[in-house]
């Protein structure tokens, strides 16, 4: 696995955004960025060469599961690998994450050995 | 205080005897819409014309006030979004209050006592060079034999062991630390949404204290351009709830479930 990748993490609470990238760190990957929601990440995704997104869903002006739904209609952004942590655990959510075409899903509060497991799951399919 | 008003500002004919018993005449005999008519004009004989006027408008106003004050009453005790606040909201409220308190009590709780975990292997660290420096010392010195060098070779040894071993013990604390933080995010999701309810309850309070028309109440927006509104961290017993994936494993089955 690269672990130099490029990597955005979206979430408006800047502790969980230093948590995750504290933890990214610890997993090897340094090459981490930070956008405070959707609608800040989705340009720095569309102009940058990100190659991995972690979002949260609940953050204002544009939702997660919006942030989701705007890469995957994107032409470049759309093979996007988006892994989304988040507070939000009712079942239609994770479904609708789900038909959103999202690549993880990660119920906060959550372990290292969570967000560990599920990158090595969505790298194995993106290699 | 009609009366006292007209007693003070005004010139008026003084009420007779014969004026009432007319009145009572014709109630005696049954007629009681000339007796109430009778009795109005009575009173608009009695008092200035402009007076009569003014009073009628306060009669008025204090009638459409009236009204105002009874189509708020029925209007704020109708709304249904009130009553979902007080069923639901509310007390969903104080379980995420509750929450909170409970979260930022475990937090502080872990944090503690990884520290606590953390202090014993600093001190015994601190103990053990500080038991080594002598033999340390007289080596940087070229004071040293061979039976100390052999004695100081082990003990360095067995250091470096250790600390390889409490270095590796001291950052799992420290990932604890890191970890326990995020009571930050998920109580201020909490408290956001208490704050929203607080304010809207707030609107709706000042509303029924103006008299806001419907058309003058401000639309509070929700900025979710999605079907669905986050809920933040789940509580109470919506933990329970089939509607909830309650843990990390359900989140896993469903998705599975779903071909993932």
């Amino acid at each position: 696995m690269d672990k130099n990748i490029k990597i955005l993490i979206v979430d408006d609470f800047s502790t969980m955004r230093r948590i995750i990238k504290n933890l990214l760190r610890d997993l090897g990957f340094n090459n981490t960025h930070e956008a405070d929601d959707g609608a800040t990440a989705l340009p720095m995704l569309e102009a940058g060469d990100f190659d991995f997104v972690v979002t949260d869903w609940n953050m204002p002006i544009m939702q997660g599961i919006d942030l989701l739904k705007a890469i995957r209609q994107s032409p470049k952004l759309k093979a996007m690998p988006v892994l989304m942590v988040t507070a939000e655990a009712k079942r239609e959510q994770i479904v609708e994450a789900a038909k959103a075409g999202v690549n993880g899903y990660i119920v906060k509060p959550f372990t290292a050995a969570t967000l560990k497991a599920k990158l090595d799951k969505i790298f194995e399919r993106f290699g | 205080m009609v009366d006292a008003m007209s007693d003070e500002e005004v010139e008026r004919r003084d009420l007779t005897v014969g004026d009432l018993e007319a009145i009572i005449d014709l109630l005696e005999s049954g007629l009681q819409e000339e007796a109430e008519s009778r009795l109005k004009d009575l009173c608009k004989e009695l008092r200035d014309d402009d007076l009569a006027a003014q009073n009628d408008k306060v009669f008025e106003q204090v009638g459409s006030l009236t009204r105002d004050l009874h189509e708020a009453i029925k209007k704020f005790a109708n709304d249904d979004r009130l009553i979902t606040i007080a069923n639901v909201d509310m007390p969903k409220a104080s379980e995420r209050l509750s929450s909170i308190i409970q979260m930022t009590d475990a937090a502080a709780s872990k944090t503690l006592d990884a520290v606590d975990a953390c202090e014993p292997m600093i001190k015994s660290l601190n103990e053990s060079i500080e038991k080594l420096l002598p033999a340390w010392n007289r080596l940087m010195h070229g004071r040293i034999d061979r039976d100390n060098f052999v004695t100081l070779c082990r003990n360095v040894d067995a250091l470096i062991h250790d600390t390889e071993d409490r270095a590796g013990k001291l950052g799992e604390q420290l990932n604890v630390i890191l970890m326990a933080q995020d009571y930050q995010d998920l109580t201020g999701q909490m408290i956001q949404k208490v704050i929203h309810l607080v304010s809207e309850v707030e609107e709706k309070m000042v509303n029924f204290l103006t008299h806001f028309s419907e058309e003058d109440k401000k639309k509070i927006t929700n900025s979710t351009t999605s079907g669905i509104v986050p809920e933040g961290p789940v509580v109470g017993e919506d933990l329970t709830s089939d509607k909830v994936a309650a843990s990390q494993d359900d989140v896993d089955d469903l998705l599975a479930s779903l071909g993932f």
